[in-house]
């Protein structure tokens, strides 16, 4: 695994740099703290490659400008926040000195705008509280996933897999959707759907070991039943399995895992392992 | 640059914690000192003179906001700045194509030919074993490497840029980074580097 897997984070880093990154690093040193270390050693590694490029000084003035920019920063940040109300707490010129108290407010006065900025800015706190709460799921279900994938690094010598896994996890547009499990009760299934990449992953995990000449199948099912796409594989020794498809044309509506013998009829049988619904 | 590399790294790491702690004369000597180098890959990446200079010198500014985040057990001071100078440019190229912007011009090639040995920021042992390495590399491989690297290409975009199958690119760039395995050491504090 480490050498594969040092090759495998190179090209990871070549393949995926920018301003996504940053959210995946803090996913990756939440859920795998040796993810994230192989990940930067890689960004590092890579960054040598820089070290080829032929050193060429800026223009003179752009030091003065850089340098004046950092220094107004620097100061900025140390001058004392602005008073509330100018007049009542300054003493002399340009002295500052913190208020005392706040200067007796005016008479309320009818202000007709005011309730429509109030009601924009209750508006505005709660779209930010609903998008937060979007965003809290959308990692949680993300450390979940790449916590399976931290474990499919250790047990499993397929870097190949876990790059498409991690490349499908990382995925803004990817769809996601829980399947239930049938049988047995403790598999937890998920679907992941990239239309725009045209390809599909269900990651299961808690999956029993079967006997030789079985294997679990993942099936894509149209409304009418028909099958539209499928894929086998073994579980891994933790149980765990990636099955990865690419999408069909034809549009399907539900996705499931059945137990089947590895000479079965390209159809789903009855012993069924997770199924879900598919909304579009 | 007379210093050993390892003696130049301790001393860059030094100058990077002054930085930190807020000292500005600190923050002018690693301008001086990392300047060309940022610079050249601003040039190098966005290949127009004035987005390179917009985003060089923003990087000095996140530096300078940032230095306290430098972690010597990851890495020299210009493997880390040039990691950082890479992500902000590759996030200009993307935000730029994204507004559909003009095609890049070949400008920063022709200004890059140019260079005062003088400014030369690296050691010269250190840029002489990376150049060496990428010698070894074919050119499909060192130019599928280094379009990924330096304009943020995507192994699609390359195999179009480059009329190439991508499974042909895929190879490129794996082959290319087999091969430099040895230039492109893992830092210490890895275990996963054979």
């Amino acid at each position: 695994v480490s050498d594969d897997s040092a090759i495998l984070f190179r090209e990871y880093v070549l393949d995926a740099a920018g301003e996504g990154d940053g959210a995946l690093r803090a996913v990756l040193e939440k859920a795998c703290p040796d993810c994230a270390q192989k990940l930067s050693a890689a960004e590092q590694a890579l960054a040598e490659l820089a070290l080829d490029v032929r050193p060429r000084a800026p223009r003179a003035h752009v030091r003065a400008t850089v340098l004046g920019r950092i220094a107004a920063q620097s100061q900025g940040a140390q001058t004392p926040p602005r008073p509330i109300a100018a007049a009542p707490m300054m003493s002399t010129p340009g002295a500052w000195r913190a208020p005392q108290s706040l200067p007796p407010s005016s008479p309320r006065r009818s202000r007709p705008w005011l309730a429509a900025v109030s009601a924009a800015a209750v508006c505005v706190v709660v779209m930010i509280a609903a998008t937060t709460w979007m965003s809290v799921q959308h990692e949680r279900h993300m450390v979940a996933l790449i916590a399976h994938y931290d474990g499919a690094i250790q047990h499993d010598d397929s870097a190949i897999q876990l790059r498409q896994a991690m490349d499908m996890v990382r995925h803004a547009g990817v769809e996601r959707v829980t399947l239930a499990p049938v049988a047995p009760a403790q598999v937890t299934a998920q679907l992941l759907v990239d239309r725009q990449h045209h390809r599909a992953l269900i990651a299961v995990a808690n999956l029993a070991k079967l006997p030789a000449q079985r294997c679990y199948v993942a099936w894509l099912l149209a409304a009418d039943g028909q099958v539209v796409a499928s894929t086998r594989c073994s579980a891994r020794s933790d149980g765990s399995a990636d099955l990865f498809m690419t999408l069909p044309e034809a549009d399907f509506t539900t996705a499931v895992i059945t137990e089947e013998a590895t000479a079965a009829l390209p159809v789903p049988s009855e012993r069924v392992v997770a199924s879900g619904s598919i909304r579009h | 640059v007379t210093s050993t590399p390892p003696a130049q790294h301790a001393e860059d790491a030094l100058l990077i914690a002054a930085v930190a702690s807020g000292d500005q004369a600190a923050m002018a000597r690693l301008y001086d000192r990392f300047a060309p180098l940022v610079n050249a890959l601003c040039l190098r990446m966005l290949r127009d003179r004035h987005a390179a200079e917009e985003l060089f010198e923003d990087i000095f500014v996140e530096l300078w906001r940032r230095s306290g985040q430098y972690d010597k057990a990851r890495g020299s001071v210009a493997t880390w700045i040039a990691t950082i100078t890479r992500s902000r440019g590759i996030d200009r190229i993307r935000a730029r194509q994204r507004a559909g912007a003009v095609a890049m011009t070949d400008e920063a090639e022709q200004v890059a030919g140019d260079a005062d040995p003088a400014e030369q920021v690296l050691a010269a042992d250190e840029r002489r074993r990376v150049n060496e390495s990428l010698q070894a590399l074919t050119p499909d491989q060192r130019r599928a490497i280094e379009l990924a690297y330096f304009e943020g290409l995507s192994h699609s975009e390359i195999a179009t840029r480059l009329a190439r199958p991508l499974g042909t690119i895929k190879t490129h760039i794996r082959q290319g980074l087999i091969q430099l395995r040895e230039v492109m050491r893992i830092p210490s504090g890895s275990a996963s580097e054979p």
